[in-house]
């Protein structure tokens, strides 16, 4: 019963992921009228004809800005994760196979970075140094590294009491490959659900810090700078600042339950 | 008399209507010891947690089921509470799990008492319950389950179930999860309580001699059926059943090397599987049409027995013949293999500073060149980091290991150790990569090997069939996991062969097949060292056995020497910690 | 308490350690800042050669970089952050003016996030597989990856402009005033840290009731409510103490962005007035203080779980 919500919420999830992807290529091209074009004679109408969500402070069409935004939404979270994941994974392997000075090292940095309000230095560094998007691509992905790091670690620590490691060893395989053929593929699973998990922190954080008037360019159709510039409006045209709250939670919700399902079947699988 | 419990055509199954126990019968007078013997997989252990309403989700029992003459509930949410523990007692297998990590020893028994309408128990109290368990120190009272050892620990959780005064105690494989030594104290402690209380009991156990020693009355379960019944010693002397038949004969013996280990084929099969036929069908030498053709009921043998076999009767079955004698003489150049010397390891405790645990304290040990070496000793006594420090998988802080005349410590470039020693490990379950197809992890060890040898002519050397090949390990059962792992290691073609316990960890029908395994190995010249707790199983193997107690050798020679005519007293203590099957196994013990 | 001293004297020169290289970093953040740093500590200020040879003094910044930190560390612990760049105000007091509407919403928010939080996931563990357990698993789900500016937004919508039922905009007058505008910002902070403590709870309860130890106590005959209690709660107590450590480090993120939506003066709003007018002394000394804030939360939580657990007692002595 239960695993039957949980398929019916992880196929959902896949249609809204499938959707969101067709949306990152063909857009723009779907777009009633220029995103940019604003028309101060027609600001901040409520729905209806020609603007099927209505218009912004300046007349701009809402659902075209919204439209234009998927793929700046959806691609510079995809890199952090992307990112994150890689590095992590690589950390993560070295402190948790290799043990010794690596895991010292590696885990003292994550234990820094855990005693730390993320995201509030996030802010603050985004804020003060400046560098716009990039900065903050790169913010984003430092900054969440040390925890990823952990988490692979954690899968890496579980493995390694396990003969089938130490089998591999007394048949005299190197120990990247031990690394590479015997410990990775049983650590996969954990890393690419947590990858996901990833995903929706930087999707979060991105529209956070463009709410917050950081990180993307003014006046580009970023969902959450459009929640920001829009939420003035809440009597005249409340979807204006609705629907792009509503496709940032709609993108976070889809892939945590996605990552969920399979962070679960991961712990599944390791427990048999 | 009325019986204490009246189980009728007991069944449990899953949601999805896979069935686990099939129909059980099975009655408990009181101050009756009756035991429940089967293999993992025959459902014993959820009869128990049927009985007393407590199977884990997912499961429903259905059967009629009373209790000191009254109908009881199994659906748990209609069993009064007051039955739980008061009528009916469970003392659960791993004492290391079964206490509240977060409560004082202390607080379980007054948990218990006030729970059945009693008052606190004072001091007094407390030291007198835990006395009554063989725990004299009532400073234990205080303190926390983690900081006493297994034993200990399934005394309080004893203790914990008598303080509610059950009439039926079910004891759920209770000291599987123990020491050999500690198992038969904390045994011959159950009986004794049992007897002094008047207490019906009710052992679930996987072992066919404890049973023996234990029981007035025997139940043997097969595949969710039980197959036989009667009193132990009738079913010693003649068992009725050929199930119970093969599992005794499956039993290695202690006081002999048996010529054949006469190994059941194949594996337990699921209960559902089997419904509506004799569940041992597939894996009897005496099969007919009609056993698959029906399930056989209960057929009256001899004084109590009862036998649900179509067959009984027709088949002359008797318990296991003595066959064979000591071990064949194997001929060969007494060229040592393996010399270690002067071996010392110890670990460092995490918060008691210096110091720490001394594994290995000096041991010096010898194996030629086709020989078997058996090491034994309980846990703790540094068997396995020996086997470990000669894998290489530690570092010894002192001493030498030499194989075939190349030392190993320390590392040195161009001496492939792995050409020369591989293992088998204990676990079968995690010993192989469950991401690779068995075909990859042979074709990997042959490969390290340098050998020419094909996955197929490997699989067929340790009885596997060659579309094993295709298979991941999580299709594969116990047993055959456990083939394939001796499978990598011999694909190396290494001069000695480690098992770490190896098969510790299976069932006795699927151990007996294994050792054949090994058996046949040595008989191609193999050397091994084996590690094992079971002197059982070290005598169907060993030619010469080395006894370790606290990291140091304190007896090693012949293997009918060390174990006929034992010299030193730890080693006597593993003796007679064997279970024999005979009634004064436990007498003797002052618990 | 002898553990709980000895846990001690091995973390806070750690603990000191961390906020002594958080500082170094927080620092650095001038010298990291666009332009020059003269030009960015005058601010508004005309940039005459009297005025920034005084702020050249004041600062040292004719000496090395870490001279430079040197006088600032010492500053900062006898209490003196710097001067706001703004206002001309000492660093300490403009943030002790925002500081009570940030600990009220803060408290608030915690307050809902354990008094519901906890309860929601013993509920959904102990009718596991039913419809309450499906109600409060999806709604978690939902919840637990909404940004809370989003959620807030929609808060603001439905409660705030439809519904009229809580003010929209500012911190209101001390009292029941002050509660009733702290609402929405409140379930906006707390949503997603309600779901997840609710996640971790369910999660750690269904593990101890799986366990062997609470089976052993059901067949003892002890009654619900002590396996509830003593099993269910103080087992879970561990990883949920975890979850609620969390949510205080990200609640300081979440303040910003909640002061934001709802124009709270609160220390959120006031690191963004500073990030966008390049006050960079008072941003320091937000990073700072909220730093020092999550380092000390982080030890109270493992102090408390000597108190939850024997076993970590006796790891720890």
């Amino acid at each position: 019963m239960r695993a039957r919500a949980g398929d019916l919420a992880a196929a959902a999830s896949l249609v809204t992921v499938g959707v969101f992807a067709v949306l990152i290529v063909a857009g723009g091209r779907l777009a009633p009228a220029d995103p940019q074009r604003g028309d101060l004679a027609a600001s901040a109408l409520g729905p209806g004809a020609g603007h099927p969500l209505g218009t912004d402070e300046l007349g701009r069409d809402i659902l075209s800005r919204l439209l234009a935004g998927t793929q700046d939404a959806i691609v510079g979270p995809l890199a952090v994760a992307l990112a994150t994941t890689l590095i992590a994974t690589a950390l993560g392997l070295l402190a948790g196979y290799r043990g010794g000075w690596a895991d010292a090292v590696v885990m003292r940095c994550a234990d820094f970075a855990h005693s730390l309000p993320v995201g509030l230095l996030t802010i603050v560094v985004v804020g003060v140094i400046g560098g716009g998007y990039p900065m903050a691509l790169v913010t984003l992905t430092v900054l969440a590294i040390p925890a990823d790091t952990r988490v692979v670690r954690g899968v890496v620590l579980a493995q390694r009491g396990l003969p089938y490691l130490e089998a591999a060893q007394v048949l005299g395989l190197r120990r990247t490959r031990i690394a590479i053929v015997h410990l990775l593929p049983n650590v996969a699973p954990t890393v690419v659900a947590n990858c996901l998990l990833t995903f929706v922190y930087a999707l979060v954080s991105l529209s956070a810090l463009s709410f917050l008037g950081l990180g993307s360019p003014a006046g580009s159709p970023d969902w959450g700078r459009m929640l920001f510039e829009n939420r003035t409006l809440l009597d005249l045209n409340p979807w204006a600042s609705i629907t792009p709250a509503l496709l940032i939670v709609l993108a976070a919700v889809s892939m945590t339950v996605l990552g969920d399902r399979l962070l679960d079947r991961a712990l599944d699988r390791s427990r048999t | 008399m009325t019986p204490l419990l009246e189980a009728h055509d007991l069944r449990v199954s899953t949601s999805a209507g896979r069935i686990v126990v099939d129909g059980v019968d099975l009655a408990v007078e009181p101050g009756e010891c009756v035991a429940l013997v089967g293999e993992s997989g025959s459902g014993k252990s959820l009869t128990a947690r049927a009985l007393t309403a407590l199977l884990p989700p997912g499961l429903t029992a259905t059967g009629r089921v009373r209790f000191e003459g009254r109908e009881i509930q199994l659906d748990p949410r209609r069993r009064p509470r007051a039955l739980r523990g008061g009528g009916i007692g469970l003392l659960l297998q791993d004492p290391f799990t079964m206490l509240n990590p977060t409560a004082r020893i202390r607080v379980h028994l007054e948990e218990t008492r006030r729970a059945h309408g009693h008052g606190r128990p004072d001091r007094a109290e407390i030291a007198e319950r835990l006395a009554e368990v063989g725990i004299t120190d009532a400073r234990v009272a205080d303190r926390y389950p983690f900081e006493l050892s297994g034993g200990l620990r399934q005394r309080v959780a004893l203790a914990a179930c008598l303080a509610a005064g059950p009439r039926l105690l079910v004891a759920d494989e209770p000291t599987t999860a123990l020491d050999a030594t500690t198992q038969r104290g904390v045994l011959a402690l159950l009986r004794r309580i049992q007897r002094a209380r008047g207490m019906g009991l009710l052992l679930i156990t996987h072992d066919l001699r404890v049973a023996f020693s234990f029981a007035d009355k025997l139940l043997v379960m097969y595949a969710g059926s039980i197959v036989e019944s009667g009193p132990p010693a009738a079913v010693r002397a003649a068992p009725a059943h050929p199930y119970t038949a093969a599992l005794f004969a499956a039993e290695p013996p202690l006081d002999h090397r048996s010529s054949t280990l006469a190994a059941l084929p194949g594996g337990v099969p699921s209960a559902s599987a089997v419904a509506g036929r004799c569940a041992f069908a597939d894996r009897c030498a005496w099969r007919e049409p009609r056993c698959t053709a029906s399930r056989p009921l209960p057929v009256a043998r001899a004084a109590g027995q009862l036998s649900a076999c179509h067959r009984a009767g027709e088949i002359p079955l008797g318990p296991p013949a003595r066959s064979g004698g000591e071990s064949p003489a194997r001929a060969g150049r007494r060229e040592s293999l393996l010399v270690v010397s002067g071996l010392t390891k110890s670990f460092p405790l995490p918060g008691r500073g210096q110091g720490g645990v001394q594994a290995l304290r000096g041991v010096d040990l010898r194996v030629h060149e086709g020989e078997s070496l058996a090491v034994v000793g309980g846990s703790g006594s540094g068997k396995t980091t020996l086997a470990r420090c000669v894998l290489g998988l530690e570092r010894p802080d002192g001493g030498d290991v030499e194989i075939a005349g190349r030392p190993l410590f320390p590392r040195r470039p161009g001496v492939p150790v792995h050409r020369l020693v591989q293992c088998v490990f204990q676990d079968p379950y995690s010993s192989l990569n469950p991401r690779h197809s068995i075909g990859f992890t042979l074709k990997e060890a042959l490969r390290q090997g340098e050998s020419t040898e094909s996955v197929e002519e490997l699989l067929a050397r340790v009885g596997l069939p060659a579309q094993h090949a295709a298979k991941r390990p999580g299709d594969l059962s116990g047993g055959q996991r456990q083939r394939v792992a001796i499978a990598r290691a011999i694909a190396v073609r290494p001069r000695l062969l480690i098992c770490d316990e190896p098969v510790a960890a299976l069932d006795v029908s699927v151990q007996a097949q294994i050792l054949e395994v090994f058996r046949s190995l040595q008989a191609g010249g193999q050397s091994l060292l084996f590690i094992s707790h079971d002197l059982a199983v070290v005598r169907q193997v060993a030619d010469t056995v080395t006894v370790l107690h606290r990291g140091e050798v304190v007896e090693s020679g012949d293997t009918a020497t060390v174990l006929d005519r034992a010299g030193h007293p730890y080693t006597r203590s593993l003796l007679a910690a064997v279970p024999t099957g005979d009634p004064r196994w436990l007498e003797e013990t002052s618990a | 308490m002898r553990p709980a001293l000895r846990l001690l004297a091995r973390r806070l020169p750690v603990s000191a350690l961390l906020l002594l290289a958080v500082s170094l970093a927080v620092f650095g953040l001038l010298a990291l800042s666009p332009g020059s740093t003269e030009r960015a500590l005058l601010g508004p200020r005309p940039a005459t050669a009297e005025a920034l040879d005084a702020i050249r003094h004041r600062y040292h910044l004719d000496q090395p970089f870490l001279v430079q930190y040197g006088h600032w560390l010492g500053g900062v612990l006898r209490g003196d952050m710097g001067v706001s760049v703004q206002t001309g105000e000492p660093v300490a007091a403009r943030i002790a003016e925002r500081l009570s509407i940030t600990l009220e919403l803060g408290l608030y928010a915690t307050l809902l996030i354990v008094l519901l939080g906890v309860p929601l996931g013993l509920l959904a563990a102990a009718r596991r597989d039913g419809a309450a357990d499906h109600a409060v698993s999806a709604g978690a789900v939902l919840a637990v990856s909404a940004p809370s500016f989003a959620v807030g937004v929609l808060l603001l919508y439905v409660f705030g402009v439809r519904l009229g039922w809580f003010p929209v905009f500012g911190a209101g007058e001390e009292g029941w005033d002050r509660v009733r505008h702290l609402t929405l910002p409140a379930v906006a902070l707390a949503l997603s840290q309600i779901a997840l403590v609710t996640r971790q709870t369910r999660a750690a309860a269904i593990d101890v009731v799986s366990r062997d130890h609470l089976t052993f106590a059901r067949a003892r005959g002890l009654p619900g409510r002590v396996i509830w209690r003593r099993y269910a709660l103080r087992n879970t107590a561990v990883p949920v103490t975890t979850s609620v450590g969390l949510v205080l480090a990200y609640a300081m993120t979440g303040a910003v962005l909640v002061e934001v939506t709802f124009s709270l003066p609160g220390v959120g709003a006031l690191v963004m007035e500073s990030v966008s007018n390049k006050d960079v002394p008072v941003v320091q000394g937000v990073a700072l203080s909220a730093a020092a804030a999550v380092i000390a939360v982080n030890l109270l939580v493992d102090l408390a779980y000597l108190a939850l657990d024997p076993r970590l007692r006796q790891a720890a002595s």
